[in-house]
């Protein structure tokens, strides 16, 4: 399973939403309500008009869900999210240049549309793919002691080596190994199911 | 470390945290050439995927962009939306959480109508019941209660806006806590805040602009000499009275809360 597929997969999240768990569409609107507010930030909308897209998006997300069975949930998600704001907001377009000016229109038109060219996603600086990451570690933080989280952090992000991490929380190489795994199999589960 | 994580606490999950740990150790001494476990080794390289993406760093500018309060709006909007019915009802600017209702009453209060939305919690129109005088009534929704870290801002900033008395600025006039909600009561102003007024009246003359913005400066330096911030300083946040009178409203701070 490529990288593409752990991000664009969430089947099992997805799966429980269309099954209308109430817990699974609170997770569900957690985790992508966030980015969905970003693009429309990124579009050039104000914060209050983000705010209503996102809003809009999962309104019509609730309606479609039905419909997506497998493949790129990110670039399903990404579709919808324009297809609402180019409807309610198609006659304030030219806001897009008032606001943001041309560069507002250029991202809009820039942010990848994954289900056109799939081999080149994987090379490309899509923040958005980073951004779900942390939003999905902010909401596994507090599930972890200090230590934990500051080993992982260290490691994992920082690229810092096991031994020295070790040395300065005056711990063993093996357990700042399996603070690592801990959070990362935590954001695994964090990310695909309940 | 394992002893406060209790999920993580089952011989299974430790096993394989053990596992991957192993296999993380032999990898990077590059000893790691057969593949004997395949299922670890493919959770490894999920995983070793994660990282790749984390390293290119913090998306520090989207970071900023999803904890704008208008954010945290909308996923509770979307999270509260029902879905036992058949169309979810979106929580725009004007129609509010779910959880208090007009004509409840918080402690000596009677809520009346809903006049909008903090990064903390709902303001509404509220009336002492005693008194008979209309207030601004803000109030900590009961799910926040749950973080004591909100409850402690709210109450910071009851505090700070509790010691200011100036006329640009909208006073505090009682808090408290009923049951577990805890309330803020203001000064209610009769008038339209500048974000609304230049939506409806557009653009006002360059006199009236620089008597505006001249008064609510007044009331900023007010505010700064007290030793605190406003930490939201907005046209939505300024309001005009029908007196002609400009008041400061919103997020007052202690200075070295920031």
């Amino acid at each position: 399973m490529s990288v593409q597929d752990t991000f664009s997969n969430s089947s099992a999240l997805i799966e429980q939403v269309q099954l209308q768990d109430p817990a699974a569409w609170k997770r569900f609107a957690n985790l992508y309500g966030p980015l969905v507010y970003y693009w429309g930030r990124q579009f050039g909308l104000n914060p209050d008009d983000a705010s209503d897209l996102a809003q809009d998006v999962f309104h019509t997300l609730w309606k479609r869900i039905d419909g997506y069975s497998s493949g790129n949930f990110r670039g399903w998600l990404l579709i919808v999210t324009k297809n609402v704001f180019r409807d309610r907001w198609r006659k304030d377009a030219q806001l897009l240049h008032a606001r943001g000016g041309s560069d507002a229109q250029l991202m809009f038109d820039q942010i990848p549309d994954p289900l056109k060219d799939s081999s080149s996603q994987q090379n490309q600086q899509d923040e958005s793919e980073l951004l779900l990451l942390h939003r999905a570690l902010e909401m596994i933080r507090d599930d972890f002691q200090e230590s934990t989280w500051s080993a992982f952090w260290r490691m994992a992000i920082q690229n810092e080596s096991a031994a020295s991490i070790a040395e300065s929380l005056k711990i063993t190489e093996s357990s700042v190994r399996h603070a690592k795994f801990r959070v990362l199999k935590r954001l695994k589960e964090e990310l695909g199911r309940l | 470390m394992n002893q406060d994580e209790p999920e993580f606490m089952n011989p299974e999950n430790d096993q394989l945290i053990e596992g991957l740990s192993e296999l993380d150790e032999l990898r990077e001494r590059g000893l790691d050439s057969s593949r004997q476990m395949p299922t670890i080794h493919h959770l490894m390289d999920e995983l070793d995927g994660y990282v790749r993406v984390l390293q290119e760093g913090e998306p520090s500018r989207g970071l900023e962009i999803i904890r704008e309060p208008e954010c945290e709006r909308a996923v509770r909007g979307i999270a509260l939306a029902s879905l036992d019915q058949a169309l979810l009802e979106r929580t725009d600017r004007q129609s509010y959480s779910n959880e208090f209702t007009p004509g409840q009453t918080i402690g000596v209060y009677e809520l009346l109508e809903p006049i909008g939305q903090g990064g903390m919690g709902t303001v509404y129109r509220a009336r002492h019941q005693s008194l008979k005088r209309e207030v601004a009534l803000k109030v900590l929704p009961k799910w926040r209660t749950r973080h004591p870290r909100s409850i402690l801002r709210f109450q910071r900033e009851m505090q700070a806006v509790g010691q200011l008395d100036h006329p640009r600025v909208v006073k505090a006039l009682d808090a408290g806590q009923a049951d577990e909600t805890y309330y803020l009561a203001m000064e209610l102003v009769d008038g339209i805040d500048l974000s609304s007024l230049l939506k409806k009246c557009g653009t006002p003359s360059v006199g009236d602009v620089c008597e505006m913005i001249r008064q609510a400066a007044q009331g900023l330096q007010y505010i700064h000499e007290q030793g605190l911030v406003h930490r939201d300083i907005k046209f939505s946040n300024i309001m005009l009275g029908r007196d002609g009178m400009i008041k400061n409203q919103g997020n007052i701070l202690c200075a070295d809360c920031l």
